[in-house]
C-alpha cells in the first residue's frame, strides 16, 4: 500500500513536470528535506525498541546474512555492468539500495542526477515486487532463505508476511535483523560509494 | 556528503534516548513517509521536465530489471555458498 501511495507521488510529479516544464524546485530546497529526511530515518532507527531487542538475541551467521547479501548483490551486478559498460561507481550505488527503493533514488538523485535517481528507483523497487510476487515458486527453486536475500531491506517490512508464510516463522528473526541492518547500512554504502574520487 | 551522514548519524544517537518513548518513534515513522512521498514527487517532477530522460523511459526500465535480477541473483547465491542457507 505504502509502495503504491508513494508511486502516485511520483507518477503524479513526472506527468505535472511534463506538463509544466519548469523547474520549480531549487537545489537548496531538495537539499534540505534530504537532511530532514535522514534525521528522522536515524530517529526512526535509533529509537526502535526492536532494534536493541533483536541485538540481544543475535548470533554471528544471523549477523552475516544482510552483509553477505550486500557483497552477493554488488558483485554479480559489477559483472553486467562491466558488459553493458554501465558506470561502475553509479552503478554499485544503484544496487546497494538492497530493495530500500525511496531513499537510494533520493540520494543517488541528489549526489548524481536524476537518470540514475530513476533507474535505482526502479531497481530497487523491482526488488520488491519480485520479491512480493516470485517468492512461491522460487523458494521451491532456492530454498527457504530466498525471499530474506531477495527482499533486502525490506525484509523488516513489506515483504515479512510473504517471508512468514513461504519460508515459515523459522526466519522471521533473521528476516526481522536483515531487514533493519540493512535499512541502517544502506545510506552509509550509497554516500561512502558515491564520494569515492 | 559527509554533512548528510553526521544528520543522520545524529539522529540514530538522539533516537536511542527516546526509545523508551513509543511517540517519538512514531512521529519518525510518519514524518519520514511524508518526506518520501514530497522528495518522490520533486524527483518525478524534475524527471517528467527532462525530455532526455522522458524519451529513454525504455531502456531504463530495461537497465532497472536487469539490475534488479543481478541483484537478487548475488545475494541468493552468495548466500548459498557462504552462509549455506
Amino acid at each position: 500500500m505504502t509502495s503504491f501511495i508513494f508511486l502516485i507521488f511520483f507518477v503524479s510529479g513526472v506527468i505535472l513536470g511534463n506538463l509544466l516544464r519548469n523547474n520549480f524546485f531549487n537545489i537548496n530546497f531538495k537539499t534540505y528535506i534530504l537532511y530532514l529526511l535522514l534525521f528522522f530515518v536515524g530517529l526512526q532507527v535509533g529509537s526502535d525498541r526492536k532494534f536493541y531487542e533483536i541485538f540481544k538475541k543475535l548470533n554471528l551467521k544471523d549477523l552475516l546474512f544482510p552483509f553477505v547479501s550486500l557483497a552477493g548483490s554488488v558483485l554479480i551486478s559489477i559483472l553486467i555492468f562491466i558488459i553493458i559498460k554501465f558506470p561502475l561507481k553509479e552503478g554499485i550505488a544503484i544496487v546497494s539500495g538492497m530493495g530500500y527503493y525511496s531513499l537510494s533514488s533520493i540520494l543517488v538523485t541528489e549526489f548524481r542526477n536524476e537518470y540514475f535517481g530513476v533507474i535505482a528507483l526502479l531497481t530497487n523497487l523491482l526488488r520488491e515486487i519480485i520479491t512480493l510476487i516470485f517468492t512461491p515458486l522460487l523458494v521451491k527453486i532456492f530454498g527457504k532463505s530466498f525471499p530474506v536475500a531477495s527482499g533486502g531491506a525490506t525484509t523488516v517490512d513489506t515483504t515479512l508476511p510473504v517471508i512468514i508464510k513461504y519460508s515459515g516463522k523459522d526466519f522471521l528473526l533473521i528476516s526481522i535483523i536483515n531487514g533493519f541492518i540493512l535499512t541502517a547500512i544502506v545510506p552509509f554504502v550509497i554516500i561512502f560509494v558515491l564520494s569515492i574520487k | 556528503m559527509l554533512k548528510v551522514l553526521v544528520v543522520f548519524v545524529a539522529g540514530i544517537i538522539l533516537g536511542s534516548f527516546f526509545k523508551k518513548f513509543n511517540f517519538v518513534n512514531k512521529f519518525s515513522e510518519i514524518s519520514v513517509y511524508i518526506l518520501i512521498a514530497i522528495f518522490l514527487f520533486v524527483i518525478g517532477f524534475s524527471v517528467g521536465s527532462d525530455d532526455r530522460i522522458m524519451q529513454n523511459l525504455n531502456i531504463t526500465f530495461l537497465y532497472s530489471l536487469i539490475f534488479s535480477i543481478s541483484g537478487i541473483l548475488g545475494s541468493v547465491l552468495l548466500i548459498k555458498l557462504i552462509l549455506k542457507k
